[in-house]
């Protein structure tokens, strides 16, 4: 997968993990559970929906560097 | 013979919207099953019957109001089933009869839909009703029924003052939810012609909208008016903002609060938990949440004070320790659903019901059973950064624990000093139940759990 698909991958799927926020005017940088009001919950739902879609499933050690769109984009498009 | 009435759902709840039936006349149903949808000031609940039978009659249409304790539908659970639960039924009736009888004016309420009626102010249920209707307060008012209740009739008198000084005020209260009952012929004219039925003022009976008050809101109406944008966000937003000042209002003027704190050690269960995760996917991970919620729910088991309700005037422990977890929604508003016999769950269950539940919360797809039988409240706000919460007690419970941010301290053992990781751990009890001394021993119990989350 390429970056672009992963990253559409992503918004999808935390669109049908928490409708409300809006990714549309995001930048990616923006921290996804201080910024959007994600919880630890959505944020493990999230991580556990890209495991399923990409079978790159990250651990918590590496939890510091999805904590942004961007991060969490380039993480999985390195290894998927 | 079962009559199915509309259950109350939550302490603030004095009618509901039925959404849909799940079932159809004919239908067998079990104990436990849904058999309809609920709108609610807390989203959609799936209503749970707790008879099995088959369904003999359907009493309302979808997009109905109905106040809470109306027969909705009636099960036929055979004959003589239907004779015992007949005499059971009486029995119940007489009971709840003597019970009114005997009742003084300034007892505590007693049904959980008299949360608006204040201290001391004795009101027939569809008095309330159309108080809540009419948005009449029903403080201060004079009652004329027995011992000095408020009835219905000296509501609308308490009503009939605004309507003469303002229409404006008398157009406002009409739009305040819970609004009056409508027909379903007027709901289905008021939907076809895009008349909003806010503003359609009831002239049927307790204010109930029928056809003709929408033909006369139809003919007033001006030609070049179309119809009202959807307003449903803004207005079930309303409404749960409406119920949480209400049952947080009464809480603070009924329940005569003390709090404690304690600083937990954290070390061992964030260990524990990392090491959990580790070599775990993320789909059989756990949530700190999940290691509160379990230890809340042992501790319960020793300190019997914490875990139960304050119904009439007096505290009922219960058996069952079903600690309503805060989950937030994110358009605004928290609700604490009941987590059932969490004590008796391994924690892999309960992250699996933590999960479906928060997923349910925030789509409005509660069970009914998970909206009134929690009791005892965990808010665990320190994931949202806070270093400590003192919640409100949610009535009719007894007891809100707290949980902060789990941080790095310095922590002096003898006379050496270290940071390791802790969290401040906060418990708002009811006074009227236990005194300080019960709970600390249930924070300390609490820690003591927390220190070892292999046993959890």
């Amino acid at each position: 997968m390429n970056p672009q698909q992963v990253r559409a991958l992503i918004v999808d799927i935390i669109a049908d993990v928490a409708p409300e926020v809006d990714l549309s005017d995001a930048s990616g940088d923006e921290h996804l559970q201080d910024h959007y009001g994600l919880d630890s919950m959505d944020a493990l739902t999230i991580l556990e929906k890209i495991a399923e879609e990409t079978d790159v499933d990250i651990p918590e050690t590496d939890y510091d560097q999805v904590e942004s769109l961007n991060g969490l984009t380039n993480y999985v498009a390195q290894r998927a | 013979m079962y009559e199915f009435k509309m259950p109350s759902l939550g302490a603030d709840m004095v009618e509901g919207t039925l959404t849909s039936w799940n079932v159809e006349v004919g239908d067998a149903i079990e104990r436990g099953e849904i058999i309809c949808e609920v709108e609610t000031n807390k989203g959609d609940i799936d209503v749970e019957v707790w008879e099995s039978g088959v369904v003999e009659e359907l009493r309302v249409e979808p997009g109905q109001k109905i106040p809470v304790g109306e027969v909705i539908a009636v099960l036929d659970k055979g004959e003589e089933i239907a004779e015992e639960e007949e005499k059971k039924e009486e029995t119940r009736e007489r009971e709840e009869k003597e019970k009114e009888k005997s009742e003084k004016p300034t007892k505590a309420p007693r049904d959980p839909a008299d949360l608006r009626v204040p201290e001391g102010v004795v009101a027939s249920p569809a008095a309330r009703r159309r108080a809540a209707e009419l948005g009449v307060e029903l403080q201060g008012l004079q009652g004329t029924g027995l011992q000095g209740a408020v009835t219905v009739a000296d509501v609308e008198r308490a009503h009939q003052p605004t309507q003469e000084v303002s229409q404006e005020v008398a157009e406002e209260v009409a739009k305040e939810p819970p609004k009056p009952r409508i027909s379903p012929v007027a709901r289905r004219l008021a939907e076809r012609e895009g008349v909003d039925l806010a503003e359609v003022l009831g002239s049927g009976p307790r204010g109930a909208i029928r056809r003709e008050d929408v033909e006369k809101a139809l003919a007033e109406r001006e030609p070049s008016e179309g119809r009202e944008p959807e307003k449903d966000e803004p207005e079930a937003m309303a409404a749960m903002r409406e119920a949480i000042a209400a049952a947080m209002a009464r809480s603070k003027s009924e329940i005569p609060h003390y709090y404690l704190h304690e600083t937990v050690p954290m070390h061992r269960a964030t260990e524990w938990l990392r090491d959990y995760n580790a070599d775990r996917p993320a789909g059989e991970r756990l949530l700190m949440g999940v290691l509160f919620i379990k230890a809340v729910a042992l501790a319960c088991r020793e300190i019997p004070e914490m875990n139960g309700v304050f119904e009439d005037g007096q505290f009922e422990p219960r058996e069952g320790i079903n600690p309503g977890f805060a989950i937030s929604l994110r358009r605004g508003g928290v609700i604490p659903p009941a987590i059932h016999d969490a004590d008796k769950k391994a924690l892999p269950e309960l992250m699996d019901h933590l999960r479906d539940l928060t997923r349910r919360v925030r789509r409005g797809k509660l069970r009914s059973s998970e909206v009134t039988d929690a009791t005892i409240t965990i808010t665990s706000l320190g994931e949202r950064g806070v270093e400590a919460v003192y919640g409100v007690i949610y009535p009719p419970q007894v007891a809100i624990v707290g949980f902060g941010k789990v941080t790095d301290r310095f922590w002096a053992d003898d006379e050496l000093v270290s940071t390791r990781p802790a969290m401040t751990m906060t418990l708002s009890a009811d006074h009227r139940v236990s005194d300080g001394i019960a709970g600390a021993r249930f924070l300390s119990l609490i820690s003591d759990l927390l220190q070892r989350p292999e046993k959890l």
